[in-house]
């Protein structure tokens, strides 16, 4: 072996060693992050519970200059409120909402969809989320029935990863699927009109007045505006840190109470109402 | 398909504001970048082979690591790991600072290397000290040398810049991305972005061609 392979086999083993080191690291890390921890007490003594600062409307609506509101935020507000504390919106995006539950970045993030592989990462506190879905179609296109929609005929836009791609998998297999990561409703319509698909599934009722209003009469809604798909309301609640027990049983307390109180549903007429009246 | 671009005039504050902190994450991550990348470059230089190493390592992990990575192991995994809890802005103009700092780093040394042994022996002859070595001999040549990829790499953090949306900093491209959810004018607020990124970047790159035209008129 000449002296430049033997110094080149030792950089390749330094460098394996330090990346195996690294490894070592992490799994250690990740040991101590899974014993049990008080986030509920970190939260008090902190004097703040930090919220990811993602944009879904009328969730959580994350303006441009930098505020937010929306029914999570209110109804994280409100449990703020009740211990104490004030809420601290930390900016992130949908992608990394989880990893940042995970990190300990942020305390809480708005509404995720149940899925049995999240709940092996965070803990879904009780639902509160009233959402459903519809179909939208080019009007120009159409016109369309729901079983017409299943054909190889028919792209169906989507973001990846949401409840949206599960029901288009189970109720149109025969249609094409063109996913989208982090799209947001305004550019899956503009996939749409683009020419790059034929179809879409939105959040009712909000997504049907958004995209009513930037493109009157463009899109036709499926079953009709005013019905949902079937399957498509999901069981939503915010989500907190996995073995964040006594923050989650603290939090499904409070919860519970703004149902029963019918103070969630009043939290709804106040951020969707103005939207159907085409106020925002 | 009809374009409208009264939602830009709508949101026209919000964008600006996305500017100046784009500009903000620029200026900051640039200085660091400089003076840090002077730093892992002399100390390059010092010819002790551990500091050599540790500054060689630094180097490759960044250059041989995406951007947007970088910046969300700052953002995302250093308060599990470390403790360390930046906000979007700061984690931001930090990651891409030690980003700069690597690639600077190996403008400057290849700018050190550019200039010929025989230039430092023709100083020695004249009996400059060293300081004078580096100030008439050494400086001048080195700036012609490293000062085109120097700019690339001042256009190169603008562009990078735009990465902090992925962690949520209200820079220019986040707000833009919020504004277009908003108003659905999702091209008209995007070409908008970009026009703003053109006016930002473009002075930049048509002074350094005037300068470095008038270095290169220097040399003969």
């Amino acid at each position: 072996m000449t002296t430049k392979q033997g110094r080149l086999k030792k950089r390749i083993t330094a460098v394996a060693a330090a990346g195996a080191m690294a490894l070592a690291a992490m799994f250690t890390v990740g040991m101590g992050s899974a014993q049990a921890d008080d986030a509920l007490a970190t939260i008090k003594e902190r004097g703040t519970i930090r919220m990811v600062g993602v944009s879904f409307p009328p969730y959580i609506v994350a303006a441009a200059d930098g505020s937010y509101s929306g029914i999570d935020y209110d109804i994280v507000k409100g449990f703020a409120e009740s211990i104490g504390v004030r809420v601290e919106m930390v900016p992130g995006t949908w992608g990394n909402a989880i990893a940042g539950i995970q990190s300990g970045k942020w305390d809480v993030a708005p509404v995720f969809c149940w899925k049995p592989a999240r709940t092996e990462v965070v803990t879904f506190l009780e639902s509160h989320y009233q959402g459903g879905g519809v179909a939208a179609v080019l009007t120009d296109q159409g016109p369309f029935t729901l079983e017409e929609l299943n054909s190889p005929d028919i792209t169906f836009v989507f973001p990846a990863g949401t409840w949206k791609e599960t029901h288009v998998a189970k109720y149109y297999p025969k249609a094409k699927t063109k996913k989208i990561t982090s799209g947001s409703t305004a550019q899956v319509t503009l996939e749409i009109l683009s020419g790059r698909g034929t179809a879409t599934v939105l959040d009712a009722p909000i997504d049907i007045t958004k995209v009513e209003a930037a493109y009157p009469g463009k899109f036709t809604f499926l079953p009709s505006k005013s019905e949902r798909l079937k399957d498509t309301t999901c069981v939503g609640s915010l989500i907190v840190k996995r073995d964040a027990y006594r923050l989650a049983a603290s939090f499904n307390d409070f919860i519970k109470k703004l149902k029963a109180e019918g103070r969630v549903d009043a939290l709804y007429d106040i951020h969707i109402k103005p939207v159907l009246e085409g106020k925002i | 398909m009809s374009f409208d671009f009264s939602a830009a005039a709508l949101y026209w504050p919000e964008l600006l504001n996305g500017a100046i902190n784009s500009i903000k994450i620029v200026a900051l991550a640039v200085l660091l970048g400089f003076a840090f990348g002077m730093l892992l470059a002399i100390a390059h230089r010092s010819g002790n082979r551990l500091v050599q190493g540790v500054v060689h390592v630094y180097v490759e992990i960044f250059r041989t690591t995406p951007a947007l990575l970088q910046l969300m192991y700052v953002y995302l995994v250093l308060p599990a790991v470390a403790g360390i809890n930046l906000g979007p802005i700061t984690a931001a103009w930090t990651t891409l600072g030690l980003n700069t700092a690597a690639f600077f780093s190996e403008i400057l040394k290849a700018g050190f290397q550019s200039v010929e042994r025989t230039q430092y022996n023709a100083a020695f002859v004249l009996r400059l000290n060293k300081v004078d070595t580096f100030r008439f001999v050494i400086f001048p040549q080195l700036i012609r040398n490293i000062f085109p990829p120097t700019v690339a790499l001042f256009i190169t953090v603008i562009k990078y810049s735009s990465l902090a949306a992925g962690i949520g900093a209200l820079e220019l491209t986040r707000v833009g991305q919020l504004v277009a959810v908003q108003s659905f004018r999702l091209v008209e607020i995007l070409t908008v972005v970009a026009v703003i990124y053109f006016v930002i970047a473009y002075p930049l790159a048509v002074l350094a061609r005037a300068y470095e035209a008038r270095l290169r008129r220097g040399m003969y």
